[in-house]
């Protein structure tokens, strides 16, 4: 008997204790866009864009700015306009307006993403070059609604390496880490929405440096990551078509990068990057025919030197995206461990040799 | 048998209280004293007077007008007799032709051997005796002056002709199915066992209308521990009597409070023959087309009788397509209501979006809204089972239009409820098992409630719960979870993956067989 009361009693307790937290799906107004920008006052700004699930309703997205002193604090306000309980669960972009970026560590503000395990990690960094409301107020009429749209458009061009796909996750390791720089997408509108390469940022968070899609595509080859395809064109001289402009397209289906460091009163890198590309196109006049070794050596040389150059631009604006500084504190750690304050200066003022060794692995189908 | 300290601590904590406390005090009574007056009065001497054994006769069937005394002279002879038979029970024909005519024309000594050309002769003293043999079909031929009665096997009733089993059709097993008599279908069973190790033991069940039921199995393999067992717990019952196997198995089965069924019902000749070879036991019961095959396996009921004539590697990936099912029925309506009352976090974008729309326009709560769903599906199944074939359909018609269309259209429903409840229906009735597949679709309410309660939590809750109880339950002593639960690497080869059968050289270790070998190298080395 005691036994069935007690079944009785804890039956009960389930029925009572269940459903505290229970959120239906069509209650959510999720936060698929999160934006944060200052206004002219420097006062912080949230934008957020969540969808609509009634057939009632002619958009299907809304999307609001609310003047806030946090991004907790913003929920507040959102909830007194949006129709569910707003939530950063399924938030897939996070767009950081360029005014912000000036600001020095405003990554503070991120806090309640990475302390609240009910909202996500996973969403994607997006530094955006102009103001935040100029994108997230935008209704292009051609796509599928603003968060979705720039999701794919964020993954499909991650894929082929147009820009870095940063989420809060790992954006937060290069900040806290000591031997790196962080490195996120860069977003623009100019008449329409476009991707901008990349946006680099000092230690503290600080905009510093913009590159264009061809160095983010060279600085994921330097990283050594063999994900998606890479899709160059390059200028190739030619002795047979001489003052003619020639290119030629390649992809690089293998990519193989040694990064090694010594320190020699300062720290020495030696980058060998090797790798095999695919010829996909190539743009010379009829008749002319480039000999395959040329064209190897040719493109080995424009890699190297543009390679080169980027690693100069990095030196020189104090950045290190690709974190270098992990190597240096793995191979050379007293050395590491007496700049590790001051490790972008100390990188500034390394040497940093990079050797291309690139090998034709196909022609594609035609000679 | 396993006791508790083998099962662990955990399962006594948990389920001793769902254990079904088996010899109870009152399962042991002696048979009431009503029953000993009534068997006294019966093992009454027969008279040596046709008259008095008339009376008593008629005393005794008394509102029977299916009783038929036929009253004869004998042969060339003043010598009353009469010929006793129940109506219907007996082949009239063979009453005819090979008792009343020889009887008839043929002189004859009684003491010595009658002129009858029937299969079967046997003789009684006592009333008791007459009176089991005429329900069984027999013909009493009362001799006036003899103080025996001869009893003459004229059995004969109207019987179905063996045909598929409904049920459990197979497509390349045999198609002959289990019929109403008993002994027609232990005959079945010798057709494909034709060996004498192939042991038929009889036992009689029930007070008042005696059924048998005989327990087939090969005696120089199967455990006799688990026989005893299986005889102990056939014998202890006493009913009126037993109208179907589904009833004993109810009486005999180790936890009548488990929504798992722990015998395999079969009405399939060559399952049971094949379970035979195996080393377990099948319970025929005369009357009841299905017969019931002990101890079984959760495993067991995922395997049918076509996988063994399928090509293996087929027959693997049926069952892992069964299993697959299993689970489906299980967990799919359950994890749906969590992850969209709950753990909506874990829906990828587009498929959040798609769901989250179509919620939009259902008034319900998701519980509310998949268990009208998946009740609704229920009677519908329900409903489709009792009608006859024509009007079967126009439940499915009149199903398929209100559930699949009208209700979404009318915003009751989710489009994604419709596909879960639906996708779930069919992973149902994938099971084998009838028993099985019924008791996968009871399990998936209260997975549901606790889904809705405690979101992926409550799946996990009650997940470890059917674990737990599926380790701790046994058939016949036996463990029931067992290839499994016991690990027997042996018995692996015929659960998820059906191994070749050359492969399978010993029999299931589970079962406790005495003769280990089922085969020899059957294979040619080539």
């Amino acid at each position: 008997m005691r036994r069935k009361i007690f079944l009785c009693l804890s039956l009960m307790s389930l029925v009572i204790s269940g459903c505290f937290d229970q959120t239906a799906i069509e209650d959510i107004s999720a936060a698929l866009v999160l934006g944060m920008d200052l206004d002219d006052q420097g006062d912080l700004l949230v934008y957020m864009s969540s969808p609509v699930f009634n057939k009632e309703a002619e958009t299907k997205e809304e999307v609001y700015q609310v003047k806030a002193v946090s991004l907790r604090n913003s929920r507040n306000s959102f909830d007194e306009r949006v129709m569910g309980l707003s939530s950063g669960s399924k938030t897939q972009i996070f767009l950081i307006g360029k005014r912000l970026l000036k600001m020095k560590n405003w990554d503070k503000y991120l806090d309640p993403f990475y302390r609240d395990p009910k909202n996500t990690v996973t969403s994607r960094v997006v530094a955006v070059d102009g103001a935040v409301k100029d994108i997230i107020f935008d209704k292009p009429v051609d796509k599928p609604r603003l968060p979705l749209y720039l999701t794919k458009l964020i993954d499909t061009a991650a894929q082929r390496n147009l820009i870095r796909r940063t989420t809060l996750q790992e954006f937060r390791g290069q900040m806290v880490d000591k031997g790196r720089t962080p490195w996120i997408i860069e977003l623009a509108k100019g008449k329409r929405i476009e991707l901008k390469g990349s946006t680099l940022l000092t230690k503290q968070g600080q905009y510093q440096l913009s590159i264009t899609q061809y160095e983010t595509e060279l600085l994921r080859i330097l990283e050594g990551k063999r994900e998606g395809d890479y899709s160059l064109t390059l200028p190739v001289s030619s002795k047979a078509a001489h003052d003619k402009k020639t290119y030629a397209s390649f992809s690089i289906p293998v990519l193989k990068v040694k990064k090694r460091v010594r320190y020699k009163g300062r720290f020495v890198f030696d980058i060998n990057v090797k790798l095999k590309f695919g010829l996909g196109e190539q743009v010379i006049p009829l008749g002319v025919e480039i000999n395959s070794k040329e064209l190897e050596k040719n493109i080995q040389n424009q890699l190297e030197k543009d390679l080169n150059q980027l690693i100069h631009k990095l030196q020189k604006n104090k950045v290190d995206p690709l974190g270098l500084g992990l190597y240096a504190r793995a191979y050379t750690y007293p050395e590491w461990k007496k700049n590790q304050d001051h490790w972008v200066d100390s990188l500034a003022a390394s040497k940093i040799n990079i050797h291309v060794d690139a090998k034709i692995k196909s022609m594609g189908t035609m000679r | 048998m396993v006791t508790n300290g083998e099962r662990g601590e955990f399962s006594i904590f948990f389920f001793r209280f769902l254990k079904y406390k088996r010899y109870s005090s009152y399962q042991k009574t002696q048979p009431s004293d009503h029953q000993v007056q009534q068997d006294s009065r019966k093992d009454r001497p027969i008279s040596s007077q046709l008259s008095v054994n008339i009376e008593e006769l008629h005393r005794l069937f008394h509102q029977a007008p299916d009783l038929v005394i036929r009253n004869f002279n004998l042969a060339n002879s003043k010598v009353k007799a009469a010929l006793v038979y129940l109506d219907g029970l007996s082949d009239k024909n063979s009453i005819s032709n090979n008792v009343l005519r020889s009887l008839m024309q043929i002189s004859f000594d009684p003491e010595k051997e009658l002129p009858t050309t029937v299969g079967d002769v046997k003789v009684a003293h006592t009333w008791n005796f007459v009176e089991n043999s005429l329900f069984e079909g027999a013909s009493a031929l009362f001799i006036d002056g003899e103080t025996k009665v001869f009893l003459l096997d004229t059995k004969g009733w109207a019987e179905r002709a063996i045909e598929d089993p409904q049920l459990e059709t197979s497509l390349k097993g045999a198609h002959q199915g289990f019929v109403e008599t008993g002994s027609q279908n232990v005959a079945m069973l010798r057709r494909y066992i034709p060996n004498r190790e192939l042991v038929i033991k009889e036992i009689t069940v029930g007070v008042r209308g005696k059924s048998k039921v005989y327990i087939a199995y090969l005696a120089d393999v199967a455990s006799q521990e688990v026989l005893q067992e299986l005889e102990d717990r056939i014998r202890q019952i006493q009913m009126d009597t037993i109208i179907n196997t589904g009833e004993l198995a109810e009486f005999i089965e180790d936890n009548p409070f488990s929504p798992f069924p722990q015998f395999i019902l079969t009405e399939r000749p060559d399952a049971a023959a094949s379970q035979i070879l195996q080393g377990r036991f099948t319970v025929i019961v005369d009357r009841s087309p299905a017969v019931l095959i002990a101890p079984a396996t959760l495993m067991s009921f995922i395997q049918s009788v076509d996988d063994y004539s399928t090509r293996w590697i087929a027959a693997s990936f049926i069952r892992l397509l069964r299993l697959f099912a299993f689970m489906i029925t299980l967990f799919l309506p359950a994890t749906y209501v969590a992850v969209i009352s709950f753990n909506y976090e874990v829906i990828p974008l587009q498929l959040f979006l798609s769901i989250a729309e179509s919620r939009s326009m259902v008034p319900f709560p998701p519980i509310l809204e998949a268990l009208l769903m998946e009740v609704t599906i229920e009677m519908m199944r329900e409903a489709g089972v009792r009608l006859p074939a024509p009007m079967g359909q126009t439940v499915g018609i009149v199903g398929g239009i209100v559930v699949g269309q009208a209700a979404v259209q009318a915003g009751v429903v989710s489009n994604i409820m419709v596909i879960i409840v639906a996708a779930t229906a069919i992973a149902s009735f994938i099971i084998p098992s009838y028993d099985m597949g019924t008791a996968v679709r009871l399990l998936r309410f209260p997975m549901i409630m606790l889904a809705a309660l405690f979101g992926i939590t409550g799946i996990m809750i009650s997940f470890m719960t059917i674990l737990g109880h599926i380790i701790s339950l046994e058939s016949l002593g036996t463990p029931y979870s067992s290839p499994l639960a016991p690990f027997r690497f042996s018995d692996m080869k015929d659960s998820f993956i059906r191994f070749p059968l050359w492969k399978m050289v010993i029999r299931p270790k589970s079962v406790r067989t005495i003769q280990a070998n089922r085969q020899g190298n059957s294979r040619k080395q080539r």
